[in-house]
């Protein structure tokens, strides 16, 4: 994996954003000839894991930091720290004169239009986009940061790479339902797969 | 040669029925019921399977109208 073509990527891990934005954000990237590279790489590794996430983070030339979830939605629920405290480490690394990695490069997600100014208003000026928590929506945010800053030409809209997509979670499906002779196990197949996994399962079909 | 499956699928204006591989949907409508409801009698008349996919792009159902040699039952959504 090279520097100039890997992406970092941070972001929650809980079930749902799993299924509904990360998956979605790693196939758009390997079909964009890119290397999605996440923490949970390094999950069952002896290293101390903060080290670890450093040395992703300097392997990469672009990074993804998704800061959804930094607004707590209910009472006594604790708001997550670890993405903007990855972004900072990110932020300081590219400005740290360390050969290469001034030219990192950042796109920085929230769920809704100017939480981040409520919450670590010092990014203001980053390239920022919306994706409110849907699908259709972050297909969208990396198609115009693919666009205008990877300067990736001619890329499938939108639309087809979702399409798209659908037929990859599709021929995944038939894959496995052929080879359990079962529904229920090809669904649950899927809903467990590891990411490094699924990201191979992405390669091996584009 | 295999017939193309029918998909039900998020849209711009709602859900869509469209074809395995299709860049457009065959028909567009306000609510996932009646794309449902569309693709069955589609896919029955057509003799092919029906896949139902969640607003995340993932899979929720397949209802088999083929020659299947696994059909399933024909699963609530």
């Amino acid at each position: 994996m090279s520097f100039e073509q890997s992406v970092f990527i941070n972001c929650p891990f809980d079930e749902s954003y799993i299924d509904d934005l990360l998956k979605p954000i790693l196939y758009i990237l390997v079909k964009n000839g890119l290397s999605p590279r996440l923490s949970l790489e390094i999950a069952d590794s002896g290293q101390i894991r903060l080290q670890k996430i450093i040395k992703i983070i300097k392997s990469c030339k672009y990074s993804v930091h998704d800061l959804s979830i930094v607004k707590s939605k209910k009472a006594n629920e604790f708001a997550r720290m670890n993405m903007p405290f990855e972004l900072g480490i990110d932020y300081g690394l590219r400005n740290s004169d360390l050969p290469d990695l001034r030219e990192k490069q950042f796109l920085i997600l929230e769920a809704n239009k100017y939480d981040y100014m409520k919450a670590i208003s010092d990014i203001n000026g980053f390239d920022i986009k919306v994706h409110k928590n849907e699908t259709q929506e972050i297909f969208r945010c990396l198609y115009s940061w693919l666009s205008e800053t990877i300067k990736i030409k001619k890329q499938d809209p939108p639309r087809k790479i979702y399409y798209d997509f659908m037929d990859f979670n599709t021929s995944l499906f038939e894959e496995k339902l052929a080879e359990f002779n079962s529904d229920d196990f090809a669904k649950d197949y899927i809903k467990n797969i590891s990411i490094p996994e699924y990201i191979d399962e992405i390669r091996e079909r584009i | 040669m295999t017939k193309k499956s029918n998909h039900v699928v998020p849209s711009s204006s709602g859900w869509a029925v469209k074809k395995s591989g299709a860049e457009r949907a065959s028909r567009t409508f306000d609510t996932k019921q009646k794309a449902v409801a569309y693709g069955r009698e589609l896919s029955r008349n057509e003799k092919t399977e029906l896949y139902i996919h969640k607003s995340n792009g993932m899979i929720q159902n397949r209802n088999s109208y083929g020659n299947d040699p696994n059909p399933p039952k024909d699963a609530k959504h």
